[in-house]
This record gives C-alpha cells, structure tokens and sequence, in this order.
C-alpha cells in the first residue's frame, strides 16, 4: 500500500476542548470493521489515518485514555465523548486518529477495508477499494 | 423483557441498556454533527419510544451537542450511546453499532446524504434522503 502525500490537518472534538494538528506524512489510512472500532465509535466502521507519533500536536486539552486491553489506548474527550484516537504496541511509533474528528474529512482518501471479515451484514461498502480480511499485512484481499 | 428485546452498551460494558426488539426505524445518518461525536464517517440510528428503553450500571453522560439536540456517553471509554431532539420529543435514539448484536436490524435509509463524505459510496441500494424522510 503506497504511503499516502505529507499532510497538515486539525481537528478535535464536538465541544472543543479537546483539539489537535496532525503534520506529517501518514503511514496509511484505512477503514476498519473490527468490533472493537465499531464499538468504540459506535459505527458500522470507523476510519483511521495512521502517523508517526511525533506528527501530533495538542493545542487545546487533552483526550481521556481508556485501555481496551493493556497498552491498547484509545482516546476520547471527557467532555463531551468524541472519540479522537487508538495507540496499539502492534503498532509501534505510530498514533491512529479518527478521520470522522478532523476539520476536513474530505482531505484525506481512504485506501483500504480492513477486518472486512468482521464487516457487518448489512454493510456493502460500492467504493471500489480492496478488502481485506485482517490488514493489508496478514494477507491478500478478499475478492 | 423478552428473549426477543436488544440489549447492548458501551465497549468497556460500564453501562448497558435493553429495548424492545422491534425499533420504529433503523437509518444511517451523514450529519456532520454525528460524524463529529462519534470519530466515525457515518452512523446507524434505531429509533425507540423513549419510555420503553432500560438501563443498568453506569449512567450515560449527557452532553448538549447544540440547542435542543442531547447525546450521551460512557463516562469511562467514551463510546456513544444516545440522541434525544426536540424533534423526536417521545424517541430515544440509539447507535446500533453499540447493540450486541448489531445485524439484529436492517438500516432502512440513508438521511442526511448532502452532509455525506466524498468518499463514503454506500453500495447497499437504500434510498437517500437529503435531510430526514419526513423533510424531502
């Protein structure tokens, strides 16, 4: 998967007390149908652009780390509840914010469905970008 | 309470609610406000008669994302549980990714679809309503 353009982009959550910037060049961006996103998001999927840790900058306030599992970090504002990011030791060096909380969701373009054998029934995504089973990594796409 | 109700909560399972298992409508929802509460690019909404919804554990926090217009979270993961608007004033709306079982409903529709993302292409043939059903 080709590593996407350098980007520059802020973001944050509903109330904004909790606000970032992302400036780097992102490793990836991907959905992802695993239970865990769906429940942490509570959506059908969430999506996820991946950075180098020190691409992120908080400008205003801080997220409240929840821990799904030990070191699996997710973020959110304690405030008003926005999800905002994932940190995972499978991952290491990287922080993975949700596009759904930046200022220009539209800035960025998803590259692949991940965890797609996770992927709820009544969700077909027509946009034409390969699937995948777990990630990218772990095998070949599904169709 | 039956066997048939949907029950459902938050990742962390601090709180956790029951509803019957039949919704009054199941539709996914573009709205940038949505998108913002929840990190992701849409959501999916079951709709309630808001007297018929039960909790336990925790209590949801509620927060007023703009006048007349409430959600609620879990105080401990943050994950979405609820909308209530002035609109609906007897629903209670729940995020259905947040069900136990979230095939338990079919989405019906898509609403909201002119605040859609660019590149969310939903290939699943329901209709798109530029704001709610009930407005075009």
């Amino acid at each position: 998967m080709p590593r996407p353009d350098p980007v520059k982009l802020s973001g944050g959550c509903q109330c904004g007390a909790v606000r970032f910037k992302l400036d780097g060049q992102p490793y990836w961006v991907a959905h992802c149908h695993c239970s865990l996103c769906r429940k942490q998001t509570s959506a059908p999927y969430a999506t996820w652009i991946s950075l180098p840790a020190d691409a992120v900058t908080f400008t205003k306030g801080e997220p409240r780390i929840w821990e799904d599992k030990p070191d699996r970090q997710r973020g959110f504002c304690p405030e008003c509840g926005t999800q905002l990011l994932g940190k995972t030791p499978k991952y290491p060096g990287e922080v993975h914010f949700l596009v759904g909380a930046l200022d220009e969701p539209n800035a960025v373009t998803p590259q692949v469905h991940s965890f797609f054998a996770d992927a709820l029934n009544w969700v077909h995504p027509g946009d034409g970008l390969r699937r995948f089973a777990t990630t990218s990594k772990e095998g070949p796409p599904l169709d | 309470m039956t066997d048939t109700d949907i029950t459902g909560g938050c990742l962390c399972r601090a709180v956790r609610y029951r509803a019957p298992g039949e919704p009054l409508w199941v539709a996914h929802c573009h709205c940038d406000s949505c998108r913002k509460a929840s990190g992701a690019p849409f959501v999916t909404w079951a709709g309630f008669p808001k007297d018929a919804v039960s909790w336990s554990g925790d209590a949801p926090r509620r927060f007023a994302s703009s006048p007349g217009n409430t959600r609620s979270f879990c105080p401990t993961c943050g994950t979405s549980l609820t909308y209530e608007g002035a609109r609906w004033p007897d629903e209670l709306h729940l995020l259905v990714a947040t069900f136990d079982d979230p095939e338990a409903v079919a989405p019906a529709r898509h609403v909201y679809w002119r605040e859609h993302l660019s590149w969310i292409e939903p290939g699943d043939g329901l209709p798109r309503h530029d704001r709610t059903t009930s407005e075009g």
